[in-house]
């Protein structure tokens, strides 16, 4: 294994040693923020206030500050929630599943994309606590023993499933997360300066000396956790596809929603990782750890989850068709067709159009057509969830409940916000941890030299 | 205790065959110290397998009963209530929040009792022979022999393999 | 309720009075505001505002010590409803009530079974006119000139001013509207022999003086006949909405029920020809929709066919033929308020030998005296100086008047207008005395609203203000001093010889008649004349570009309650709009137009425009154009504020402006008060205008671009025809194939398994049971821009969907409410528990644990739950006493929904257990059931096989919305049977 000598395009660029790897890494936490990164923050901050401004509103004046009715219960608040957890997903995916399939290439995202995991579900978890007309009874949804006489929760009910589901998935992802770093940030704390950088690190890094036999058996727990995080990761988004699959309304009672949803998860975590990866190759000239290649495996990805989302959406309409249930038929009728048919068109448009492009490998190394298309997929996979929950509320059963749905700026501001807390939380990690998993990337770098160069 | 000797190496490569030739020499081995999980080391060291991973098993195993049979005494015994005329064990719908707390039980479970095993220091700087380890450099650390030529004989066996010793 | 709980009291006024005390013990304002503490809690804070509000009303000393009770009125128990029977005048017809009371205070009139009249039917404006008892914006101290006075100072001026009119020979003016209360009459009597040159003059809201002038000319009395719709077989009524508005909708409903029991050989068989849209037409198994004009010649042809003589109208000879095959028991009656018409009427029934069958013209209704020539020489008067005092009650003449401005300006120059009402209106601003009256609720009052029953009402309040009623002050200002009740009961000791045949002593009689709230009485004939034939001339050959068609709302009737909230929020039936008025157009004649809904044109007769959003309405009549009279009433200003406050709200009304806008300018008034035919133009203002309507979609047909084809029509509507449900009892509806489930069943209902069902043959869309579950659940009224928005709160809605098109539509109503379904889809989707299922198969939401994901709406096939999106204004205090302490007043981010009155449901039983009696079926009658005039909902114990309920779901004509989902529904629906042909139906609905 000795000789073994990659014959493939090599992960990382500018053929580099172990200490360089350090070297960049802790460079990017070192070195002054560069203006761009502050023009980010600046901007997130500020879509940040915006959401706590709506939010506090909303939660002072009552739900009825959403423009929400009595015929369309959800609208932006699940949209918003389905999206998010949505995009964490690719975070696990690419850290966990490629993981166990043994894929190399992920050493050099699989950080941030896990970072870029636990923003994302915080973002989602903060809509099923602020949907709620009462917010502050919050904490009734958890199954805690109480001296109401016997009180429990609803474990039958979808929205008791999610908060396990997220809760379990946030927990998880963020020790996955950690514990994976803890060897990076032993390495931060070694060659810090500051006596403040020392205690920190040294602090979170519990005391890690880089001892193989505690390299050995952190692996096995690693592997453990990779193995447990996978199959979350999948249910994770079946349940939140059950709030829909388990309801009587038509055009949510569907029981191709878990992998569809799985699938349209996958796709549009993957166009974020894009988006945050092309940001930050960029602004902090990563890349050498960051490739084209990397690039291209990922948009590979969103080809095959795109392709996913499309069959299910025309299995959406088969079977529609086929079940012969007139309710049913008039929803994805009135989807295409119907007043809401200008976001069921975006939602196509973005989601079945655009990863067609990646079928070229000219598009798939242009770095920035990539970034052009991965965020109109951010856009598709929002419409959709848009369409799944509107178009199927406002119009069901009864005609004399129909009723249409606009949102009021309340909405438009706590969506604004979520990205700004999203964004918030990526700047400051990028600046404070390691973002690059140091000690994987140097596994993956088959370095035979003698290390001596100038930076040591 | 015995003396032990520390060597340094430049590369994974270097230190794996160094290992090898050092146990083959019939020394015992104390540790290696390496910034990132080297490829081939454990066999090199003749480390067993973790026994860890039958930990999170009985984890998971508590996890799905306590998931199970939490929400049947709930829904079924402690307080059951006619919600839409479901039965009053609905295990179909139980499904979704056991296999949550299984893996929750589990996932924690496990990085504990690692934690456990590991005796973490809090903020203790690690003992390691340089705090290079962290980050390019490779040691092994040999148990040295009773005979006064073992000394050289390890000493052979690494600069062959371009590392060097280091004296403590 | 249950018979053996619900006591009818005598009042307790009337026990001490027995006991010769003082009256003071008669339940107060602070007796309620004491004991509300105990009631509920929310209402302490509210009492105590209430106190304060009380003490700014009126300067009363009040009771300092908070000790519920103190003076504790015998009978009154903290927390226990008392009943009194009464009768209220909200309505034109006047409905008999039984009013409940809770420590001291009324909360809920609910119909009196045993009345005669009304049956136990109780209508909209009724219902709702309990709110006006607490409104803050109420008169409780008497006016001089725009200024607060008291009695004393206002009593020796206008004594001393009617003493100068007398002396100086000018006349005095009592106008008011239909007096039919025999000691009121009778004290008007004495007031004239008083002061001299004293007039007294009816006048109506709604003029039906056209009838009665052409029974002056053929019989030679002014009488309004008592029609009886439960003895005619074929009924044409043209453009009379007698289910909705006309003379007496709820006794009218009720008696046309009787004859159309589908059980029985054939039922009667009604025929509507009406320009708009009427919840009659809705109801009639034929509809003929002409213009004004053509029903006058409709008319003349009509009657020629049936005297013989010829006739072209196809309509007119189709219809004479089946009036000929049922002589003796149809019905020809006509809303139109024009002597030549009526004349006309009155011939064809005497034709058909009708009189004395179908209607009663020798024990006449007394519903309405108004005369429009009486008006025109009134205002002759007022205009020639004549008239030195006119005192005005119980109309608002400024208003309702086509010429209103110019009554108004005439109004100066009478030196002393004295205005009866409680309220602020367009007359009493031309008033310089304003002598308060009382609201029904706190009066002693009688009527004889038809000959030979006497309707008794009585107080259930102490009055909020000084107020006195119209006979307390005419009586004092001829010098008696008396209290009002001694006024009543004295009279009827005087007449009770005479005019009471019975063995019975007075008191007996009296206090019977004040515990059942009503009695037969003897009254003394008229005298009618043998049929006198006229000879009418009806120009046939005027037509008209565009004709416009005013009418009154069922529940706005001609504005005396536009400052009711609960009826300005109630939709109505047919347009289910909510918050305005319109003009209503055809869809052709709109398309010929190019008017949009919600364009805001403006109507033009004359120099007389009037500006108002445009509706289409199908069904109704090309070329007409109908707006409903009563809206644009000063006082609903007052709702700019109405609703939640936040940052988006829009006004209700803006500032300055009023609820619709009014079109009494538009009523012609030349011999009668024409409501309909009169020719205008409309133009366009280029401006829109919002209309708050709680339902949009108005058809079961799906939209046709996305119309599957499996699936053109939703059967939620079924219906047949008599002959069809003669043959086979299961005609029209439909049922799927028989669902199996997979769930093993833990739950079976043993002892009560509630359930409800709806007769929609039977039910005429009135939506007076929408008001009733309001008052009832204490449902908050939330406002025209959360109506827009989509958020009305009503537990009860009435579904309205059209069939067919053009002027050609059948309507169809679906009350719809919670479905209480045994396998609630709404339920088990609910993390916390908040909505679970009752072991009596209540579908039950529990308030304060629910937090508001709204999953549970979302996932109701029928959308009956209703979220507080805000914490809706309880603030105006006074208000607030009208709340049922039984009923939790919801907070802001909790679900609710149809209860299915469960507190009346846990009352009966507890009643039931008490008295140590099994529970029998009609003990309890939900709040929608009682105000029912169709009785077309039924409640009950579906485990109960000889319940109403029982027999109901056993029917063949029994089915439910979505079975096919297996959420199995406990509420069901009876198929709409329309006696008619079946070549006749239009768009049929089918599933």
């Amino acid at each position: 294994m000795a000789n073994q000598i990659s014959v493939r395009e090599p992960q990382i660029h500018g053929n580099k040693n172990h200490a360089d790897v350090t070297q960049d890494v802790c460079n990017i936490m070192d070195r002054k923020p560069t203006w761009l990164w502050w023009l980010g923050f600046g901007l997130a901050l500020s879509a940040l206030a915006l959401g706590l401004v709506s939010v506090s509103y909303q939660i002072a004046t009552g739900i009825g500050t959403w423009g929400l009715n009595k015929t369309v219960g959800w609208a932006f608040d699940i949209t918003n929630f389905v999206f998010w957890v949505g995009i964490g997903h690719a975070g696990t995916l690419i850290s966990a599943i490629l993981f166990l399939f043994r894929q190399k290439w992920r050493t050099s995202i699989n950080r941030s994309a896990e970072a870029m995991t636990i923003f994302a579900v915080i973002c989602a978890g903060l809509f099923p606590i602020i949907h709620m007309g009462r917010p502050w009874l919050a904490y009734w949804m958890f199954p805690y023993p109480n001296f109401r006489g016997p009180l429990w929760i609803n474990f039958r009910s979808p929205l008791a499933w999610d908060v396990f589901a997220i809760g379990t998935y946030l927990i998880i992802s963020a020790t996955f997360w950690y514990f994976g770093m803890i060897p990076d940030l032993a390495t931060v704390r070694d060659r810090a300066k500051s006596k403040l950088k020392k205690f920190f690190f040294g602090v979170l890094s519990l005391g890690w000396n880089g001892s193989f036999r505690v390299w050995h058996r952190y692996e096995t727990v690693y592997a453990l956790l990779a193995g447990l995080a996978a199959p979350l990761v999948v249910s994770v988004h079946t349940v939140v596809s059950f709030d829909f699959a388990t309801s009587a309304i038509p055009g949510w009672h569907t029981t191709t929603f878990p992998p569809y949803f799985v699938a349209g998860a996958v796709f549009s975590g993957f166009a974020m990782v894009l988006t945050l990866m092309i940001i930050a190759r960029k602004t902090l000239q990563l890349e050498d750890y960051i490739t084209l290649n990397h690039i291209e495996n990922m948009t590979k990805v969103i080809i095959l989850t795109g392709g996913i989302v499309t069959l299910s959406y025309a299995t959406e309409f088969f079977m529609a068709w086929y079940s012969g249930n007139g309710y049913e038929q008039f929803v994805f009728l009135n989807r295409a067709l119907g007043p809401f048919a200008w976001a069921y068109w975006i939602m196509v448009g973005c989601n079945l159009i655009t990863p067609q492009f990646f079928w070229f490998r000219s598009i798939r190394r242009n770095v920035v057509l990539v970034f052009i298309l991965s965020i109109f997929v951010n856009i598709g996979m929002w419409f959709e969830r848009f369409v799944i929950i509107v178009t199927s509320l406002h119009r069901d059963f009864l005609p004399s409940s129909w009723s249409m749905y606009t949102p009021t700026w309340v909405e438009i501001g706590t969506l604004i916000g979520s990205f700004g807390l999203f964004f918030t939380l990526f700047l400051l990690f990028i600046r404070t941890m390691p973002m690059i998993s140091m000690g994987e990337v140097k596994s993956v770098l088959h370095y035979r030299g003698n290390g001596d160069n100038q930076n040591g | 205790m015995d003396r032990q000797m520390v060597a340094e190496f430049r590369n994974e490569f270097d230190l794996t065959d160094a290992v090898q030739a050092v146990r083959d020499a019939g020394f015992e081995i104390v540790d290696a110290y390496t910034p990132f999980a080297v490829h081939g080391l454990d066999k090199a060291m003749g480390l067993k397998k973790s026994r860890i991973n039958q930990i999170s098993f009985l984890f998971a195993l508590i996890g799905i009963t306590v998931g199970v049979l939490g929400q049947y005494w709930v829904s079924a015994i402690n307080w059951p209530i006619n919600i839409g005329g479901r039965p009053w064990n609905s295990l179909p719908a139980f499904m979704p929040v056991a296999f949550e707390v299984m893996v929750l039980f589990c996932g924690l479970g496990t990085v504990f009792s690692f934690f456990a095993w590991r005796k973490v220091k809090y903020g203790k700087q690690g003992l390691q022979p340089n705090l290079r380890a962290t980050n390019d450099r490779f040691y092994v650390v040999v148990k040295q022999g009773q005979e006064r030529k073992s000394t050289s004989v390890v000493k052979d066996i690494v600069t062959e393999n371009n590392g060097e010793m280091v004296d403590q | 309720m249950s018979e053996f709980k619900k006591k009818y009291y005598i009042s307790h006024e009337e026990k001490a009075c027995e006991t010769n005390c003082t009256c003071s013990d008669l339940p107060s304002v602070e007796d309620a505001k004491l004991t509300a503490g105990f009631t509920r809690r929310s209402f302490l804070k509210t009492s105590g505002f209430s106190f304060a509000a009380f003490m700014v009303a009126c300067s009363k000393t009040p009771v300092q010590k908070a000790i519920p009770f103190l003076i504790q009125p015998e009978e009154v128990l903290p927390g226990k409803a008392i009943w009194y029977a009464s009768t209220s005048f909200a309505c034109d017809a006047g409905c008999a009530v039984h009013v409940k009371n809770r420590d001291g205070r009324p909360i809920k009139l609910e119909g009196n079974p045993n009345h005669p009249m009304t049956q136990g039917g109780l209508c909209a404006q009724c219902q709702a006119s309990l709110i006006e008892l607490y409104d803050s914006k109420r008169i409780l101290v008497p006016q001089l000139n725009g200024n607060k006075s008291d009695w004393k100072t206002v009593d020796k001026t206008v004594v001393k001013h009617l003493r100068k009119v007398r002396d100086a020979g000018k006349e005095i003016i009592i106008l008011t509207g239909t007096v039919n209360s025999p000691s009121l009459l009778h004290t008007i009597k004495k007031f004239k022999k008083k002061f001299k040159t004293v007039s007294h003059v009816h006048i109506d809201d709604y003029s039906y003086s056209a009838i009665l002038d052409a029974h002056e000319k053929n019989y030679g009395q002014r009488i309004l006949p008592k029609y009886r719709f439960d003895k005619a077989d074929f009924i044409v009524s043209i453009d009379a909405d007698f289910l909705g508005s006309w003379v007496s909708p709820i006794q009218f409903t009720k008696d046309f029920q009787k004859n159309r029991k589908l059980d029985s050989k054939q039922i009667s068989k009604l025929i509507q020809v009406e320009s708009r849209m009427s919840i009659t037409g809705a109801k009639a198994d034929e509809r003929i929709a002409m213009t004004p004009t053509e029903m006058k010649s409709f008319m003349s042809d009509l009657d020629a066919i049936i005297q013989g003589e010829m006739g072209t109208n196809p309509h007119a000879k189709k219809l004479a033929k089946m009036l000929k095959h049922h002589r003796g028991n149809s019905l020809v009656i006509s809303g139109i308020n024009d002597i030549k018409i009526q004349l006309i009427v009155n011939r064809i029934n005497q034709n058909l030998g009708n009189v004395g069958r179908t209607l009663d013209i020798k024990k006449p209704s007394r519903l309405f005296a108004g005369s429009d020539s009486s008006i025109h020489s009134l205002i002759a008067k007022i205009e020639s100086g004549m008239v030195g005092a006119l005192m005005i009650s119980g109309t608002n003449p400024v208003y309702i008047l086509p010429k209103g401005e110019q009554f108004a300006s005439s109004m100066g120059k009478v030196d002393l207008c004295i205005s009866f009402s409680d309220m602020q209106n367009e007359t009493t601003a031309n008033c310089n005395v304003i002598a308060p009256g009382l609201h029904d609720l706190e009066s002693w009052n009688d009527a004889e609203q038809t000959t030979g029953i006497l309707s008794m009402t009585q107080p259930v309040i102490r009055p909020f203000g000084e107020n006195r009623s119209l006979r307390q002050s005419l009586s004092t200002w001829m010098g008696l001093k008396k209290d009002e009740r001694d006024l009543v009961r004295n009279y009827w000791k005087k007449v009770f010889t005479s005019r009471v045949k019975s063995g019975k002593t007075f008191t007996r009689f009296w206090n019977e008649l004040v515990h059942d709230g009503f009695s037969t009485i003897s009254s003394k004939r008229k005298l009618l004349t043998r049929f006198k034939d006229q000879q009418v001339k009806i120009d046939t050959r005027q037509k008209n570009e565009l004709e416009l068609v005013l009418f009154q709302s069922s529940q706005m009737g001609h504005g005396r309650h536009a400052e009711n909230p609960w009826l300005q929020e109630l939709p109505d039936p047919i347009t289910k709009l909510t918050w305005d008025n319109v003009a209503s157009f055809s869809p052709k004649t709109a398309g010929a137009y190019h008017l949009e809904k919600g364009d805001l044109i403006e109507i033009i007769s004359g120099k007389i425009k009037i500006k108002l959003p445009v509706f289409i309405q199908p069904g109704q009549k090309n070329n007409t154009v109908a707006a409903a009279l009563g809206y644009g009433r000063k006082g609903t200003e007052r709702f700019h504020e109405i609703g939640p406050n936040w940052l988006e709200k829009k006004d209700t009304v803006k500032k300055g402006e009023t609820v619709g806008s009014s079109v009494s300018s538009m009523i012609l008034f030349d011999e009668n008060f024409q409501y309909g035919g009169l020719p205008v133009t409309i133009e366009k203002t280029g401006k829109t205008w919002d209309l708050a309507l709680t339902q949009t979609y108005n058809t079961l047909t799906n939209p046709e671009k996305t119309s599957p084809a499996s699936m053109p029509v939703r059967p939620f509507i079924q219906e047949t025809t008599f002959n069809k449900i003669q043959k086979n009892p299961t005609a029209g509806s439909h049922h799927g194939h028989p669902i199996t489930t997979l769930w093993e069943d833990d739950h079976t209902y043993e002892g009560h398994h509630w359930g409800m069902a709806v007769d929609l043959s039977s039910c005429t869309g009135c939506s007076s049971c929408i008001v009733g579950c309001q008052v009832e659940n204490n449902v908050p009224v939330v406002g025209k821009d959360e109506v827009l928005r989509k958020r009305d709160m009503a537990w009860l809605r009435m579904d309205r969907y059209y069939s067919g098109d053009g002027e050609n539509v059948d309507v169809s109503f679906q009350a719809m409410m919670c479905q209480h379904c045994d396998n609630a889809p709404c339920e088990p989707v609910c993390p916390v528990l908040a909505t679970v299922h009752s072991s009596e198969g209540l579908n039950q939401q529990i308030y304060n644990r629910c937090v508001g994901t709204r999953f549970c709406a979302n996932n109701c096939p029928y959308k009956v739950r209703r979220f507080n999106w805000f914490d809706y204004a309880h603030d105006d205090v006074m208000e607030n006493m009208v709340l049922n302490p039984d009923v939790t007043v919801r907070s802001r981010g909790v679900m609710e929904k149809c209860s299915m009155c469960v507190q009346r449901i846990q009352e009966a039983k507890f009643e039931a257990k008490r008295l140590r009696v099994p529970l029998k079926d009609g003990d309890i009658k939900l709040a929608c059931e009682q105000s029912c005039p169709a009785d077309a909902i039924a409640f009950g114990d579906l485990n109960d096989p000889e319940s109403r309920i029982s027999k109901m779901t056993q029917s063949g004509r029994h089915y439910k919305v979505l079975e096919e989902l297996n959420v199995e529904p406990t509420v069901g629906y009876l198929t709409n049977v329309r006696n008619r042909d079946a070549d006749e139906g239009k768009g049929e609905h089918h599933g």
